[in-house]
């Protein structure tokens, strides 16, 4: 028989379907298929072994104060910076809408006013928020793109979403390839989330809300969005 | 206080602004590749030594900067070849203390230290790239990896025609592939 074709190697790399006869007996004979099919197999065992690799711990906060010292010396130029922890979804939703409901308690209270005192909120860019999927065509939201004077947030309120067993994730998107998430949309009224200092504010400049199922990291369906100005 | 987010630079700036010395740029490795690095360092030589392999491996490569070259290789390669050799120290340095086979280790190759950790840095070389690929290519790849699911099932959930699914899961293995070749260590290249 001929060559096994790319797409079909393919299939069979991902163990999605088992060599018939005629291919069993070709890749015995072809030096060529079985290299690139051991190849592929390979790439697909390597790209599976990722998956533990997503909830790996980051290192503690003290770490990097010991590289920073060690490369700046003591006092360090570079801001420390907590890392994010990668937390359990559910946790994670709990965790953002407690953090966004106490947010809100002391913005009430006029608590919130950024370091040196005195608002310095800045609103940098909003957008509305338009439905994306008939399954929402009653939902919209707003959301500001906020300078606090110690970085960027996004500042998110929406009604209409339905309630669900997972849960909603706000997402930065470049409209191209790149979608940075954010955080879980919070029960409170408003959700604050950081937007990471790397996302160049010129780049990521829609807003993204998707269902996403419980442990579920890839993007998921979106169900809102808007474009910042 | 503003004035420190407001030099943002796209991901892809990050090799090029490392090798210039910008300070940010190793916070902004650290954050990217530092869990990458301690779990290859954790897992060769245990968890209580891991963060010193880390820390190594970080300092070397900010000293070492000028010697990498982003054209020829990711910068996560790059610092996992250097940590690998602060594995490889690490455990010689162990040995060595406690007075175990000193003349074997010695003689011994870096390679025959270094076995153990090859899989592991492929597998976060390519969750590295996996990271990277345009969203609809990693979604397919991922529904096709972690869910198991086939060409049809992927196309069903997805809504992408059958025939974009099998483009976009040939795209990005031949993306992972050449990956591999270039950063991986088992690949023979």
């Amino acid at each position: 028989m001929s060559h096994l074709v790319p797409d079909r190697l393919l299939i069979l790399a991902l163990a999605e379907e088992q060599p018939d006869f005629t291919e069993s007996t070709h890749l015995r004979s072809c030096e060529g298929c079985r290299t690139e099919l051991g190849e592929m197999s390979h790439i697909v065992g390597l790209g599976r072994g990722r998956q533990e690799l997503r909830d790996l711990p980051p290192p503690s906060p003290e770490l990097w104060n010991r590289i920073q010292s060690t490369v700046f010396g003591t006092a360090g130029r570079v801001r420390p910076l907590t890392p994010r922890r990668r937390v359990p979804a559910a946790v994670r939703t709990a965790a953002i809408a407690l953090a966004a409901a106490l947010v809100a308690i002391l913005a009430t209270l006029g608590l919130t006013s950024g370091r040196g005192g005195g608002p310095t909120d800045r609103v940098l860019a909003s957008a509305d928020l338009a439905p994306q999927d008939p399954a929402v065509t009653g939902a919209h939201g707003r959301v500001e793109l906020i300078d606090n004077g110690d970085g960027r947030q996004l500042r998110v309120t929406v009604s209409g979403l339905p309630t669900t067993d997972g849960f909603y994730e706000i997402w930065l998107y470049d409209g191209k390839a790149a979608m940075i998430p954010v955080g879980a949309l919070g029960s409170a009224a408003q959700t604050i989330v950081s937007v990471p200092p790397s996302a160049d504010q010129t780049v990521f400049t829609i807003v993204d809300v998707s269902a996403q199922q419980l442990g579920q990291q890839a993007h998921g369906k979106s169900l809102l969005q808007g474009q910042l100005r | 206080m503003a004035a420190t987010v407001v030099t943002m630079t796209v991901h892809d700036d990050l090799p090029h602004r490392f090798r210039a010395g910008d300070e940010a740029a190793l916070r902004e490795a650290y954050d990217r590749y530092g869990r990458a690095v301690l779990h290859l360092a954790a897992g060769a030589v245990g968890p209580n030594d891991a963060e010193d392999v880390v820390q190594a491996t970080f300092v070397g490569a900010w000293h070492g900067r000028g010697s990498y070259d982003p054209e020829l290789g990711s910068l996560l390669g790059w610092m996992l070849t250097i940590a690998r050799r602060r594995v490889a120290d690490h455990l010689r340095g162990r040995v060595r203390e406690s007075r175990l086979a000193q003349t074997a280790v010695a003689l011994a190759p870096v390679e025959a230290i270094d076995g153990p950790t090859d899989e592991v840095v492929d597998r976060l070389v390519i969750a590295d790239e996996l990271a990277q690929l345009p969203l609809d290519q990693r979604r397919v790849l991922e529904l096709a990896f972690y869910d198991d699911l086939t060409h049809r099932q992927i196309s069903a959930l997805t809504g992408l025609p059958l025939g974009t699914v099998k483009s976009h899961l040939r795209r990005g293995m031949a993306r992972l592939r050449v990956r591999w070749e270039v950063d991986g260590v088992t690949s023979g290249a």
